[in-house]
């Protein structure tokens, strides 16, 4: 990806592309992937050949395939605090779910690999201007 | 989640710029057949 992230700069956009039913980026995992701490504040998700697709732009027109991998590290940087609203809001609510949520910091490492091209980061970080959370929620049926 | 900053080098040589939107989840869910099943999901 490109200098500014913005789409009229962005030269790749790897993502787990979005079948038919509408689930969209979302890709199946081992339970081995993520490791949580006993206490929840620390997880790492580590994941290798992962198929995606290159869609060049965010939601550019146009897909290759490709495939990723990286390893993400999560640590809370604050408190658990409860969040959402339950069923106090409507289901399409944004707010429609009950979590306890802490922010946190994350580094990653990431690689990714197409026809043609490839590529390797350095340590990516949420300080400096990125975002990180973590913690548990539930919502829909579960409320 | 996680929003991460970052750089990469590609294959030709480039050094890019890198962000990502990283998600992980792990739980009981319901299937598109009503069933609930534990599972992983990363989100990318």
């Amino acid at each position: 990806v490109p200098g500014t992230g913005t789409p009229a700069t962005q030269v790749h956009d790897n993502n787990g592309g979005i079948l038919a039913s509408g689930l969209f980026w979302t890709v199946p995992a081992d339970d081995r992937n993520l490791r949580v701490s006993r206490d929840g504040r620390r997880a790492v998700l580590e994941m290798h050949d992962v198929p995606v697709v290159d869609s060049f732009q965010f939601f550019g027109p146009n897909q290759i395939p490709a495939s990723v991998g990286f390893r993400v590290e999560w640590r809370a940087s604050g408190p658990f605090v409860p969040r959402g609203s339950g069923k106090a809001v409507g289901a399409t609510d944004m707010a429609a779910f009950l979590g306890d949520i802490a922010p946190a910091r994350s580094t990653a490492h990431c690689t990714g690999e197409e026809w043609g091209f490839s590529f390797r980061s350095d340590q990516a970080s949420t300080d400096g201007g990125g975002y990180a959370q973590l913690g548990r929620s539930r919502n829909g049926v579960f409320l | 989640v996680a929003f991460h900053l970052g750089t990469a080098t590609g294959s030709d040589g480039t050094r890019y710029d890198l962000e990502t939107d990283l998600r992980a989840f792990q739980g009981t869910y319901v299937d598109r057949t009503g069933t609930r099943r534990f599972g992983t999901f990363g989100f990318i």
